[in-house]
């Protein structure tokens, strides 16, 4: 569904992100894991076609992404990034319902009032988002993403987060990683930024492990995550144990 | 009974008959008509307000600025007085809320290029760069029908620059960008008045007169310019609205929901040069209007620029409208620029808005 070759990105002469190779399949929910700095952010970038990689090319379903039109690669993927502006006064709704651009329409009722449900944010769509709190803003972003792939039905979408979980409390990080879940189901290509290693460990399917702008390991989450890995990657003392039961545990 | 007299009788009760189904209609629709707004969400009822405000003072400041004009003008076409108001009135009036719409449209769309909630061209300098514009043409004496298009350029320019230094020097800091926004509004000043002490006497006296800021030089010719601009900005701005409000959210959530950024930026650019150079060309600088209009209008309806801009454009004219008035009536039969009844208004708010962007953001 995404297939990169060779990418890599440089600024000011510096080197953010080394070459490297992803192939990302429908159904398939990534994770991009790595200390602050290690480029995650700017390989999130790069496969929203917010920015052109310097080397190399990105397919997104068989079509290159530098040819596609703005408008079909808005259609078919959503991307939630780290940058926003915090202090605009739109209400929350209008703020969701901005991911109609790309289809030119308008949005059927049920379609908005599906996503606030899903947020739990029916309560709060004529408010000004401004005033909202940061885990509130995150939500309403959050449903702006949901809706934009909405229409082209989740089996033929992909949707990048990065770092969906900040400012979340407990309640909605469980709510969203559930729906992330069914979506995946239904085929959603799926990309985070986490800084959970637990919740990447049981919920997503495969990991790309990042260092210094290079790629660690890529593939299937339980060969990249390993223990001596993640300890030498972080530069810290990490152990792994096992839970026996399928709950959160939170230390 | 005759037959004639029968089919007379007739006639009347269709007659009857008629007038009182018309009655009833037109009741029905004024029924509708007054109940109507009542249904209305508060834009489509704040729009309706501000068009009857803004009829109301294009008419009073034809018939009251800065004198009461005899009723009987309008209708008797050989009034001594027709030609004052044909002349000069109508087209001061008309030309004045055209170039307020104009400044007021500005200002929304230089607060929505520059996410910032204190861009307005007469502080930032896109004003003063329009100003030196038409200046320099003034200065070389080129004919007066470039007079918008020097100011245009000159509005441009000042806009480039300040996306220039904005995007390589300083990043999207609120505060900073004003700084250089007002560095530039000095140098345009200054190089204004440098270019007026290096003109002749006849020059200086020339841009003088035109830079302080009066509707007096609007006549005919004029005011068929700004309607065509305020038309045409009327036609072309409605399609940027949704893009302009997703630019707001930010570059790269623009960019992901499919907005050509640096199309959208260059369009405004040129937009928003077009619009000041206008307004400037014809009435010279008048700070305020910019930035006082669309934090009142947003106030009002929020942040929906396509909320705000129609009834920013009606109130800004007629916000200007209003200032001419008393421009004209304070110390009449002497006039106080324009400039510096706003300024006197401005300053002060323009401190108070400073103080609400730092505590709540926008509006």
């Amino acid at each position: 569904m995404i297939e990169a070759k060779q990418i890599s990105y440089q600024a000011q002469g510096k080197t953010l992100l080394a070459p490297l190779d992803l192939c990302l399949k429908p159904g398939e929910m990534w994770t991009i894991l790595g200390p602050n700095g290690a480029g995650k952010s700017t390989l999130m970038n790069l496969l929203a076609g917010i920015n052109q990689p310097h080397t190399g090319s990105i397919e997104v379903q068989g079509q290159s992404m530098e040819d596609m039109p703005a408008m079909d690669l808005a259609q078919r993927r959503a991307y939630l990034s780290q940058q926003h502006n915090d202090d605009i006064s739109f209400s929350c709704e209008e703020i969701i319902t901005m991911a109609a651009y790309p289809w030119g329409k308008s949005f059927e009722k049920i379609q908005l009032e599906q996503v606030l449900d899903w947020f739990d944010l029916q309560h709060l769509k004529h408010q000004s988002y401004a005033q909202l709190s940061g885990g509130e803003k995150q939500r309403c972003n959050l449903a702006r993403s949901c809706l934009q792939i909405l229409p082209n039905g989740f089996g033929n979408s992909i949707l990048l987060l990065d770092e969906p979980l900040s400012g979340l409390d407990i309640a909605h990080q469980v709510k969203l990683f559930k729906l992330l879940k069914t979506l995946q189901k239904q085929g959603t290509c799926i990309v985070m930024v986490l800084h959970d290693i637990n919740l990447a460990l049981r919920f997503c399917s495969h990991g790309i492990l990042l260092k210094e702008g290079a790629l660690v390991k890529q593939g299937d989450i339980n060969e990249v995550l390993t223990a001596s890995r993640l300890s030498d990657t972080f530069e810290t003392e990490l152990i792994f144990s096992a839970t026996p039961t399928p709950h959160f545990y939170w230390a | 009974m005759s037959i004639d007299q029968r089919s007379e009788n007739q006639r009347r009760k269709h007659i009857a008959i008629a007038f009182t189904a018309r009655l009833a209609h037109h009741a029905a629709i004024i029924r509708l008509l007054a109940g109507y707004p009542l249904h209305m969400d508060k834009y489509r009822r704040l729009l309706i307000i501000a068009i009857v405000f803004s009829l109301l003072v294009i008419a009073c400041n034809i018939l009251m600025a800065p004198s009461l004009l005899p009723l009987e003008v309008l209708f008797d076409s050989q009034h001594p007085w027709r030609q004052i108001l044909i002349n000069i009135r109508v087209p001061r009036a008309l030309g004045g809320f055209c170039i307020g719409a104009l400044l007021a449209a500005s200002g929304v769309l230089i607060q929505g290029l520059f996410r910032n909630p204190l861009a307005e061209p007469g502080v930032i300098g896109v004003s003063s760069g329009a100003a030196l514009g038409a200046a320099l043409a003034i200065f070389f004496q080129v004919s007066v029908w470039f007079l918008p298009l020097a100011a245009c350029l000159g509005a441009g320019g000042a806009v480039l620059i300040l996306l220039w230094v904005g995007r390589h020097l300083i990043g999207q800091q609120v505060s900073q960008f004003i700084l250089v926004g007002v560095a530039l509004n000095f140098t345009a000043t200054a190089s204004l008045g440098m270019l007026t002490y290096l003109s002749s006497d006849q020059i200086m006296r020339s841009i003088s007169f035109w830079s302080l800021g009066n509707l007096s030089a609007i006549h005919f010719t004029e005011l068929v310019i700004l309607m065509s601009g305020v038309l045409a900005i009327c036609l072309i701005v409605p399609r940027y609205l949704s893009q302009l409000n997703i630019w707001l959210l930010g570059e790269h959530n623009a960019k992901q929901l499919g907005v050509n950024t640096r199309r959208l930026n260059a369009h405004l650019v040129l937009m928003i040069s077009f619009m000041v150079g206008l307004a400037v060309a014809f009435c010279g600088v008048i700070g305020f209007i910019g930035l006082l209009v669309p934090h009142a209008v947003r106030y009002f309806v929020g942040m929906d620029n396509k909320k705000v801009l129609p009834l920013s454009m009606l109130m800004g004219g007629s916000l200007l409208l209003l200032a001419d008035w008393l421009a004209q009536t304070l110390v009449a039969p002497a006039q106080i620029p324009l400039s510096l009844i706003l300024a006197i208004a401005g300053g002060p708010l323009f401190i108070v808005l400073l103080n609400a962007v730092q505590k709540r953001g926008w509006a």
